[in-house]
């Protein structure tokens, strides 16, 4: 699937063909959807964060010129709309993970993975965006800076901060995990 | 790299450092190392600790609205576009306490939720034994000492109702909470069975 095929499909939906926005959506909503409840922690507002970023796709698709790549284009815009979700909701405490009624990963480290969140959680805001976007959803510094609106080398620096900040935080869990894989 | 740091090492295949300059080279590429370091720890850990995100849901009825809005029909289809933005309007006014749309079936989803039911079946089975005895125990107890096991056993019973609950969704707290509460229920059998 090249960007060019992804074209194609947008000047279709455009066009009123819902046929293509099918394949938009498969490709296109997981990953999206993981961005939603690493930013809200909470399932259910995840899933209609998801429609509303899907339905505001949309509503913008005409402004979308092709001067960056579309999947650069459909993050910005989603995460925008995701940080302004949370600007919204203002002080409201997040759900937290006590609200996060989901499946564990069969084979996962339960208790490891409780204390990353929690650790991530902690994080200020700007470090906690690019430790998800890059170590959690694969996003280049590059990409981030794109979709944040940032330098590369701030991208970076962030991340180098966030992962000394998480080290402190999960030392103990680090020392077990090294112990283990060796 | 930063260009220092190439600097530095340009200057030093060329010619000798002086003793500053090595230091601030060799501290640069120990940082350097530590933060390859840094970053070997980091996807280690997000490897062995993934955070669990549920898959994706299928597209909502607001979303399908919106799409349907997005067609630009021929003049004999103006009625199914008002017909559409009607029902765009309702669904953005319907309330929220609608059911959600089911999510798409997702193999390894209910793989993981196979896994959770077996995993407190596994629990109920290994503890229906030892409770049987200390029914029985209980009735040979004092009654001051068996009211008090029994306001225990009904507190471990509201919270195992409690998990077991959330655990229908796979949670994985939910299923941590269900072993702690059947490791409880085991100690206070136990703690009967040897009064």
């Amino acid at each position: 699937m090249t960007p060019q095929d992804e074209l194609g499909w947008i000047d279709k939906i455009r066009g009123g063909d819902q046929a293509p926005f099918e394949q938009l959506y498969a490709r296109y909503s997981q990953r999206t959807f993981n961005l939603c409840y690493r930013f809200t922690r909470d399932r259910h507002e995840a899933e209609d964060q998801l429609q509303e970023i899907f339905i505001r796709v949309l509503d913008k698709l005409d402004a979308f010129r092709g001067e960056s790549s579309f999947a650069t284009w459909f993050y910005r815009l989603a995460t925008n709309h995701l940080l302004n979700f949370k600007a919204r909701r203002g002080n409201r405490p997040d759900a937290g993970l006590d609200a996060m009624p989901e499946a564990g990963v069969p084979g996962a480290d339960v208790p490891l993975a409780l204390a990353l969140e929690r650790a991530v959680a902690q994080l200020s805001e700007g470090y906690r965006h690019v430790f998800i976007l890059h170590d959690q959803e694969g996003f280049t510094h590059e990409e981030i800076a794109d979709i944040l609106g940032i330098e590369p080398a701030t991208s970076r620096s962030q991340l180098t901060r966030a992962r000394l900040r998480l080290r402190e935080c999960l030392a103990s869990h680090i020392a077990t995990s090294k112990e283990q894989v060796a | 790299m930063n260009e220092d740091l190439i600097e530095l090492l340009s200057r030093s295949l060329d010619e000798k450092l002086s003793p500053a300059d090595q230091a601030r080279l060799d501290e640069a590429l120990a940082q350097s190392a530590e933060l390859r370091a840094l970053a070997e720890e980091m996807t280690l850990l997000v490897r062995l600790a993934p955070t669990p995100v549920p898959p994706a849901p299928a597209p909502g009825p607001r979303l399908r609205a919106r799409l349907a809005a997005q067609t630009r029909p021929s003049r004999r289809w103006h009625w199914g576009l008002a017909l559409a933005a009607a029902a765009a309007l309702v669904l953005a006014l319907w309330p929220r306490t609608q059911a959600p749309a089911a999510p798409a079936f997702d193999p390894a989803w209910e793989n993981a939720r196979l896994n959770a039911a077996e995993v407190r079946q596994r629990y109920h089975q290994d503890v229906a034994h030892m409770e049987q005895l200390a029914i029985l125990k209980l009735a040979e107890l004092p009654p001051e000492q068996a009211r008090r096991y029994a306001a225990q056993w009904a507190g471990l019973d509201r919270m195992m109702r409690f998990c077991e609950r959330r655990a229908d969704a796979v949670d994985a707290v939910a299923l941590q909470g269900l072993a702690q509460v059947f490791a409880a229920r085991v100690q206070l059998y136990d703690a009967i069975l040897a009064s």
